[in-house]
């Protein structure tokens, strides 16, 4: 199975290597795995990219995407895929061993699903100082997704928003009826750190333009529309 | 319905959008989203973030559509009612209605009446989202831009061109008021920690303008305008004659920023620390109800276990309850353990207990309910506990262990109290009470120091440094080899006393290892971890470990420091040591000990700065030979 793994970067040194070595890992429960790693850096003032290319060195791919943002990063990185299956990181969150030879066996059995989720946990970054879900949830989370290329040329990119470009995308795949399983097994950890705790009230009022890009979406595909 | 009511939209929680011709609605609380009909989009804008009465909404649409205001009210009467169940829009004294004001959408289509559709198949993922932090110094996804700081200054450049003044480089700059930054100086560099933004940086070569900046404003030029806009430090301010003559920066001058302590440093929650008032009845009310606390807990166990120790020439003694979670953060000081003396005591008493049964004192059980349910309206940035933060008293709250510490300086009491009988996670295994002794020693002039620290007869070393850089690890090796073990994680300085040199006293016993593949160079230290969450035993934590359960009589409770130590990991196999200059010890050490203990002041600074001078600093090479890492650091002592 080859998987091309996209991992977008904005100031992460602090965590970069962590991701990196989390997907490498990969590689041990599953010899038969070919990865493609593409770090996406997305105008990075830190150290990051040299951070990236001095401990990986051509074992990743790196791309410079100087659009500012989350989807933008991501959608240069499937851009670059060359793999048939695809994976998401962001740079703060961790795999657990053996998420892909989970995700990509049971693709394989069952051709007709496009896209597999595991269960997520929340740890606290520095330990204990913030709270955390520790039960295993079910939800589709971005950097616990893996799909078939597919799923992109039907649902197309992610759309352009400072937050939910992801649940407005997701919700698109069911809209269009695109088979979809989360796994019982848990085998993504999420990072809880200081930056990700704080909401912004400008990111947050792009939810409704996510929402209202959705239900067009939605609309043209009930009128028969694109 | 009656006409007087108002409603408005019920911001912040709900959030909304206007589309041409839809409006589009989120509750931030649950998820769900709702997109509107023309008409409900139009009422919706009506009501607006400020209010608006029923009733004016009615003529505003009646006028808008022309139709009926009897029709309309007839409508609207039911789609209100909807709004309002689903608490959408909430009831309100609504500002004077200004239809002008309010941007409707601007569809064509004939009247219907209002209505929404609901939607809730994304709830989970709404609640779930990873919301995106948004400054430019924390990464994802989104750089906030901020007007105030591209924004030229306005109608001042015309006025100096009229008077034929030269145009100046650069921008003028102020620093941003209410900052919470701690700053320290030696030998030609300044370092500022920036506790708001969770950074430090030094200042390096001409640095004349930073004292100017402290008071007032500065003219910088480009790229140190940027770099300080960037450290969160400062904003552009609009220019003033005054400004002209401050002198600029020159091109010796430099800053250079540090993000590696970034979690350490970032406050917990976005308020700003109160300052420390006298303390009210009521703080004193609520220390007299955690005395009485205590002593129920003890009455109802049915026995209480006093025992004596001696820090840093001083003595503490602790309070506990036999049986307890608690009595499992003195292993880590069970080196330090004295006779009691049956003198009186003059020193600190903690009292330390856990579980879940409320106080009986209506105020402190007031407090403890309030921290449960909601820390962040009791805390400040740090965890602070509000009502226990005035001169004489100091008390901090954790969440994740549910872990309240207070302190009593008037009275020398102090009261570690985790509120569920959960075993405590490793940190506070390893490092029990670190804010209490902060404070308490602290305030004797005895400084805690983020490093571990071993030595001989003829003294000690302090390795400084961040997490991960090689403290723990070297300072067990040394042990291993046969070197005394003062402490890790934290220790006790002491510049103060009457000794000839800074001496180094030992806080904690404990050591810590961090994975399986430590065991390969310490295998005497498998299987000997003290907390049910190491690694070891599937959990995960760090693994910690009483030195003396290890290698007995290698504990020692203090030793005059010879120097300081910045262990660096590098590739090959020889150790080796390398004099540096004082200010990069000062600078492994300072952010990573303010950053790390919430109660930090300048007083910190200070005696940090002073024990850093008094003191020669090398770098350790270390090579991945374990042998030599011993050898070098005794060399060290012995220099």
């Amino acid at each position: 199975m080859k998987v091309s793994v996209i991992i977008p970067v904005y100031n992460g040194a602090r965590f970069i290597c962590q991701a990196i070595d989390s997907v490498l890992l990969q590689l041990e429960s599953d010899p038969a795995l070919t990865l493609q790693i593409l770090v996406v850096n997305n105008n990075s003032t830190d150290n990051s990219v040299s951070l990236v290319t001095t401990t990986y060195g051509s074992t990743v791919e790196l791309i410079e995407e100087p659009r500012q943002g989350l989807p933008s990063a991501r959608n240069a990185g499937l851009l670059r895929a060359t793999a048939p299956l695809i994976a998401f990181l962001d740079a703060d969150d961790l795999w657990m061993p053996g998420k892909l030879k989970r995700q990509c066996t049971i693709l394989d059995q069952q051709p007709e699903l496009q896209m597999v989720f595991t269960q997520c946990v929340e740890f606290s970054d520095p330990t204990g100082v913030f709270p955390c879900r520790t039960t295993p949830l079910d939800t589709p989370i971005c950097s616990s997704m893996l799909t078939r290329k597919e799923v992109f040329e039907r649902a197309g990119l992610f759309p352009d928003f400072r937050s939910g470009e992801f649940i407005a995308w997701y919700g698109w795949t069911q809209s269009l009826g695109l088979s979809t399983k989360i796994l019982p097994e848990l085998l993504f950890k999420r990072r809880v750190h200081a930056h990700n705790t704080t909401r912004d009230r400008t990111a947050i009022a792009d939810y409704p333009r996510a929402m209202a890009w959705l239900l067009a979406r939605r609309r043209g595909l009930a009128t028969g529309g694109p | 319905m009656p006409d007087e009511l108002g409603f408005r939209i019920n911001e912040p929680d709900v959030i909304h959008q206007s589309f041409d011709p839809e409006v589009v609605v989120v509750d931030l609380r649950n998820g769900s989203y709702y997109s509107l009909s023309e008409v409900g989009g139009t009422a919706w804008v009506a009501f607006g973030t400020t209010g608006a009465l029923v009733q004016d909404v009615v003529t505003y649409l009646a006028d808008h559509y022309r139709v009926p205001s009897a029709t309309i009210a007839k409508d609207l009467q039911p789609f209100v009612a909807q709004l309002k169940q689903l608490d959408l829009i909430t009831a309100c004294v609504p500002e004077p209605f200004q239809p002008a004001t309010r941007l409707a959408p601007q569809g064509q289509a004939a009247y219907t009446p209002p209505s929404l559709s609901a939607h809730n198949d994304l709830q989970e993922l709404f609640l779930l989202d990873p919301v995106h932090e948004v400054d430019e110094v924390a990464g994802w996804p989104h750089r906030n831009p901020d007007p105030e700081l591209s924004a030229p200054a306005p109608g001042t450049g015309a006025n100096r061109s009229q008077l034929h003044t030269p145009v100046p480089q650069g921008r003028v700059l102020a620093l941003i008021p209410g900052l919470d930054l701690l700053t320290a100086n030696m030998d030609g560099q300044t370092i500022v920690v920036n506790r708001d933004q969770g950074l430090y940086c030094t200042l390096g070569g001409n640095q004349a303008w930073w004292p100017q900046l402290l008071h007032g404003s500065v003219r910088v030029t480009e790229p140190l305008a940027a770099t300080l806009t960037d450290a969160g430090l400062t904003q552009t301010v609009p220019e003033t004659a005054a400004q002209l003559s401050m002198p600029m920066m020159d091109d010796s001058s430099s800053i250079t920023l540090f993000r590696d302590l970034e979690d350490q440093i970032r406050p917990w929650l976005p308020v700003t620390r109160p300052p420390r008032l006298a303390t009210s009845n009521r703080t004193r009310g609520i220390l007299d109800g955690l005395d009485q606390f205590f002593k129920d807990a003890a009455e109802t166990h049915g026995s209480m276990h006093q025992t004596h120790y001696r820090m840093g020439g001083h003595s503490v003694r602790v309070r506990s309850l036999p049986g307890q979670q608690s009595q499992q953060l003195l292993k880590a000081l069970e080196h330090l353990l004295v006779a009691d003396s049956g003198a009186a005591h003059h020193g600190l008493t903690i009292h330390v207990w856990n579980g879940s049964t409320l106080p009986r004192s209506p105020a402190l059980a007031h407090l403890v309910l309030k921290l449960a349910r909601n820390w962040k309206q009791a805390s400040g940035p740090r965890g602070e506990v509000l009502e226990l933060h005035s001169e004489e008293v100091s008390a901090i709250f954790n969440p994740g262990p549910d872990l309240l510490s207070v302190v009593d300086f008037q009275t020398g009491r102090a009261w570690v109290f985790k509120g569920d009988d959960h075993p405590y996670p490793y940190w506070e295994i390893g490092s029990p009470f670190r804010f209490a002794l902060h404070e308490w020693f602290g305030a004797l002039g005895l400084q805690s120091v983020h490093g571990a620290a071993v030595g001989n007869a003829q003294g000690g070393v302090l390795l400084v440094g961040k997490g991960g850089a090689g403290k723990s690890t070297t300072s067990l090796l040394c042990t291993a080899a046969g070197l005394k073990f003062v402490g890790d994680d934290y220790c006790l300085a002491d510049c103060v006393s009457d000794h000839a040199q800074p001496w180094i006293h030992s806080l904690y016993g404990t050591g810590k290892l961090t994975n399986q593949n430590d065991f390969g160079r310490l295998p005497e230290l498998r299987l000997k971890s003290i907390n049910s969450d190491s690694f070891e035993s599937g959990g995960e934590g760090k693994g910690v470990f009483a030195v003396s359960d290890v290698w007995p009589g290698r504990t020692v409770a203090g030793l005059p420091l010879r120097a300081l130590v910045i262990p660096r990991l590098h590739s090959g196999p020889d150790t080796r040591i390398e004099g540096c200059p004082r200010s990069e010890a000062l600078l492994a050490l300072l952010p990573s000990t303010v950053g790390q203990l919430p109660a930090s002041t300048q007083h910190d600074c200070a005696r940090i700065v002073s024990l850093v001078e008094k003191l020669p600093a090398y770098i350790l090479h270390l090579g991945s030979d374990p042998t030599q890492i011993p050898l070098a650091v005794t060399q060290v002592i012995n220099r």
